[in-house]
C-alpha cells in the first residue's frame, strides 16, 4: 500500500537529517575472520550509517584485530563477557540510528544491502522490515536461505507492499512472518518502537533469536518485506555455534519458548488463535529441533522438561485453530510433537541434517 | 518492434537490491534462462562476497542484460564489458541500456571464441575505449550451433553436422585471450564450449571473481596460478556440481598436507614420502611424523629430504597411530588434509589428480 504523498516527503526530509541506521556485530573470540563480515559492511554502496561492535570480553588476539579497524563510522564497545545477548543489548544501548540491524560476525551483507534496505524503509515506514537471505552450505553450494518459501508465500500475497496488524491480510501475513527464519540479520527495526516496547534480547539466554523475532513482530503495526537478499550465513564445518554446542545448553531453548509464550499472552494478538498457533509452532519447531540433536542420555530429561513446560503455559496457546491451517505447516508439526509428548509411544525422528540411525553420545559441536 | 510488442516482451528484474524492467527480446527460453541465473548463481555469488566500489567486469553472453544492467545500477563505480553475438537479443540490450539510461556498459555484439596465439595490434585498446566499430572490424566470423526451439541457446561450433536440434550460425567472433587486455576483476560467462578457453585466457593478477555455468566439466588445476586470490563460481549445468574457489574464511593457506606416519621401514617411508612429492606441486606438503618405533628411521628421512622445503619431518616419540595423526593435524595450518601411512606406496599424481 502506497504511502500517502506528502507522509513520504516528510519521511524522506526527516531521513536526510538524521542518522538513518545503526548495525551492531557482537565479537567474541572471532580472530581474524571476523574482518570478512566488518568489511561488508564498511563496503557498502549507502554510507551514511553507524556500525557499532561490541567486544564480549575477547582475547587478545581478536582485541587485536578490533583495534586496527578504524573507520569513523565504527563505534567500539567493550565488555567483560555475558553472553550474545546481553552484548546485543549493550549495542542497543549505543544505537543512535532511527533503525537497528544486527550482523554476526562471521556472516557478511551483500555490498546492496543497506541501499536496498533504506529504499525500502523509506518507502514504508515500516516498524520492522524483514529480508530475505542467502546461504553458503559447508560444501560452498549457494542456496536462498532456508526461509525462502515463506517469502514467496508472502509476496504472493501482498506482492512488495508493507503490511499493517490491522489489515484483513495481517492476520495471515503475521503469521507467516513468524515462520521466518528468526536469524538477527534478516531484521531491520525502529528504535522507537524497541524503546517503547522495552524489547532486548533476554540477558543470559541462548536462542535468544525466536525471543525477539516473536516480540519484534508482536509490538510492529506495521511490517515491511524486503525480497532481495540483504545477508549470506555461512554454514562452515569450523563455525563455532552457540547454540550448536552439545550437552545441556540447548535445554536453553525450553526456558526461551516459556518466557517468549508468557510475553504474548499479554499481547493484543493472543486473542487470535491464528497468531498463537504460528507462534507456538514456530517456537516448538526449534524446541523439536534440539531435541533431535541432543544425546540420547539427555533426552528423556529433555522431554520431561518440554511437558512440563507444556503444563505451565496458557493452555490457549495448545488449542489449536481446526482444521489447522495449512498455510503454516509447523502448526502441524507442533500438534504432531504434542501428541507424542502426551502420547504413549514418543516418535523416533532423525536429525534434519543426520541420517536416520543415530548412534548415542554427544552431537554436534 | 510496435509498442504493444516492446510492452509484452519485457519482464520486472529484481536483483541486486533493486528492480528494473528489462526487455527480453521476443525469445521466452532467453528470458527464463536469463532471470534463473541470475537468481540461482549470479546473485547468491554476490550477496557472499565483498566487492571493492571500482572495477572492471566482463559479460560474456551478456543475452539482454539479465546481468549486465542490474549489475551496472548497483555497482555504478565499475565498467562492464558485455558481449553478445546474437543480434536481435543484442538489440534487445542495447534497448535496455538506453532505457535504464546506464553509462557504464560497453556493449559488443561480438562472440567470444577459442584463444588464437595473435591478436590484431590495437584491439585491446579499442575494446577499452568501447570502441564497438574497431572491435568489430577485428573480429572473425566462427561457427556456432544454435538450438532451434531455444535460440538464447548457442554453443561453440566446429565444421562436422550440427547436433540434432540445433543449426549452424555464424557469428563475428574475438579470440577469448583478448579479454585479458581489460584486466577484468569481475569475469561473468555463459559460452558453451569456450569454458576452458576463458578460464585459461581471460584470467590475469587483477581477476578476484569469476562466475557463470559449465557445459564441460572443467579440472580445478585450472585456477593453479590464481587460486590464492580468486574467488569462483561456476555451476556445471544440470548438475549440482560446481567449480568453486575461494578464501579459507579461517586464514588457512589454500593447499593440502599430507601427515605421514605409523609403522614402515626407514626405506618405505622415504619411497612413500618421494612418491608423495614427486610431481612437484606447489599445493602439496608432506608432514611426516616420526613416533621412534623403528629405530634411525628419523635419521634416514632427515637424510634423504634434507633441504625440502616441501617435506617437514616432526617427532613424536612413543605416539600411537591415532596420537600421531592428530600430532600432523595441529601442525597443519592448510586448507586441505590427508593420511598416509608410512608402509604405503601411493601412486605418484594421486593427490595432484584429487586436489
Amino acid at each position: 500500500m502506497a504511502l500517502p504523498i506528502r507522509r513520504f516527503q516528510m519521511f524522506a526530509e526527516r531521513w536526510i537529517q538524521t542518522m538513518k541506521l545503526s548495525c551492531i556485530t557482537t565479537v567474541f573470540n572471532d580472530g581474524k575472520p571476523l574482518l570478512n563480515s566488518v568489511n561488508s559492511v564498511l563496503n557498502q554502496t549507502f554510507e551514511d550509517f553507524q556500525y557499532i561492535i561490541v567486544d564480549d570480553g575477547s582475547d587478545a588476539a581478536t582485541r587485536a584485530v578490533l583495534a586496527g579497524i578504524t573507520d569513523p563510522r565504527v563505534v567500539h564497545v567493550r565488555q567483560a563477557n555475558a553472553g550474545l545477548s546481553t552484548a546485543r543489548n549493550t549495542g542497543l544501548a549505543h544505537a543512535e540510528g532511527e533503525y537497528v540491524c544486527f550482523l554476526d560476525a562471521d556472516d557478511v551483507r551483500p555490498n546492496w544491502s543497506f541501499q536496498a534496505i533504506a529504499g525500502k524503509l523509506a518507502q514504508d515506514d515500516p516498524d520492522l522490515l524483514i529480508c530475505r537471505g542467502t546461504l553458503s552450505e559447508a560444501t560452498g553450494e549457494l542456496l536462498p536461505f532456508y526461509d525462502t518459501p515463506v517469502f514467496r508465500e508472502i509476496e504472493g500475497l501482498v506482492d512488495h507492499n508493507p503490511v499493517d496488524a490491522e489489515m484483513l491480510v495481517g492476520r495471515i501475513v503475521y503469521a507467516l512472518a513468524q515462520q521466518l527464519e528468526p536469524q538477527s540479520a534478516n531484521k531491520v527495526v525502529r528504535m522507537a518502537m524497541l524503546r517503547e516496547a522495552g524489547l532486548g534480547f533476554p540477558d543470559g539466554h541462548f536462542f535468544e533469536d525466536i525471543y525477539f523475532h516473536t516480540l519484534a513482530l508482536s509490538h510492529a503495526k506495521r511490517v515491511s518485506f524486503l525480497h532481495s537478499p540483504c545477508f549470506t550465513y555461512f554454514h562452515r564445518y569450523q563455525r563455532s555455534q552457540i547454540t550448536g554446542t552439545s550437552g545441556t545448553r540447548r535445554f536453553d531453548i525450553v526456558a526461551v519458548t516459556k518466557l517468549t509464550l508468557e510475553m504474548v499472552a499479554r499481547r493484543p494478538e493472543f486473542a487470535d488463535p491464528l497468531r498463537r498457533a504460528a507462534i507456538v509452532g514456530a517456537c516448538l519447531k526449534i524446541v523439536q529441533w534440539c531435541e533431535s540433536t541432543i544425546s540420547h542420555l539427555h533426552r528423556p530429561a529433555y522431554r520431561d522438561l518440554v511437558r512440563s513446560m507444556l503444563r505451565m503455559i496458557d493452555p490457549a496457546f495448545l488449542e489449536f485453530p481446526r482444521p489447522l491451517p495449512s498455510k503454516i505447516p509447523s502448526v502441524e508439526a507442533a500438534q504432531a510433537y504434542i501428541d507424542a509428548l502426551f502420547g504413549a509411544t514418543p516418535p523416533v525422528e532423525a536429525a534434519p541434517d543426520m541420517p536416520a540411525m543415530v548412534a548415542g553420545g554427544e552431537v554436534g559441536q | 518492434m510496435s509498442n504493444a510488442q516492446a510492452v509484452h516482451n519485457t519482464i520486472r528484474c529484481h536483483a541486486f537490491g533493486r528492480s528494473c524492467r528489462l526487455d527480453h527480446g521476443e525469445d521466452e527460453f532467453h528470458r527464463e534462462d536469463g532471470l534463473w541465473r541470475l537468481s540461482a548463481i549470479y546473485e547468491p555469488f554476490l550477496a557472499s562476497r565483498t566487492l571493492p566500489k571500482t572495477g572492471n567486469a566482463v559479460d560474456v553472453g551478456a543475452g539482454f542484460g539479465a546481468f549486465s544492467i542490474p549489475f551496472a545500477l548497483a555497482y555504478p563505480g565499475w565498467t562492464i564489458w558485455s558481449f553478445e553475438p546474437d543480434p536481435h537479443i543484442f538489440a534487445a540490450l542495447q534497448r535496455n541500456i538506453e532505457a535504464q539510461k546506464v553509462t557504464n556498459i560497453r556493449a559488443f555484439n561480438i562472440a567470444i571464441g577459442p584463444a588464437r596465439p595473435i591478436v590484431a595490434a590495437g584491439l585491446g585498446r579499442a575494446l577499452r575505449a568501447g570502441n564497438a566499430r574497431a572491435a568489430g572490424r577485428a573480429a572473425r566470423k566462427r561457427t556456432f550451433f544454435q538450438s532451434e526451439d531455444k535460440t538464447g541457446f548457442v554453443e561453440l561450433g566446429h565444421q562436422g553436422t550440427p547436433p540434432d536440434g540445433f543449426s549452424k550460425r555464424g557469428f563475428a567472433t574475438l579470440p577469448a585471450n583478448v579479454l585479458s587486455r581489460l584486466s577484468a576483476n569481475l569475469i561473468k560467462f555463459v559460452a558453451p564450449g569456450c569454458e576452458q578457453d576463458i578460464l585459461k585466457s581471460a584470467i590475469t593478477d587483477q581477476t578476484r571473481y569469476v562466475m557463470g555455468e559449465l557445459w564441460q566439466a572443467v579440472p580445478s588445476r585450472i585456477f593453479a596460478r590464481h587460486h590464492h586470490r580468486l574467488n569462483a563460481y561456476l555451476p556445471l549445468a544440470g548438475t549440482r556440481m560446481a567449480l568453486r574457489q575461494g578464501p579459507d574464511p579461517s586464514g588457512r593457506q589454500n593447499g593440502l598436507d599430507i601427515v605421514v606416519s605409523g609403522h614402515g621401514t626407514a626405506e618405505q617411508a622415504i619411497r612413500c614420502i618421494r612418491s608423495l612429492v614427486a610431481d612437484r606441486n606447489k599445493d602439496i606438503r608432506v608432514l611426516a611424523v616420526d613416533d621412534g618405533s623403528v629405530a634411525n628411521r628419523a635419521a634416514a628421512l632427515r637424510a634423504a629430504f634434507r633441504g625440502q622445503a616441501n617435506v617437514e619431518l616432526h617427532s613424536k616419540p612413543k605416539a600411537t597411530g591415532a596420537s600421531a595423526r592428530n600430532f600432523g593435524r595441529m601442525l597443519s595450518d592448510r586448507t586441505h588434509i590427508a593420511f598416509v601411512d608410512a608402509d604405503t606406496l601411493p601412486e605418484v599424481r594421486l593427490f595432484s589428480e584429487l586436489l
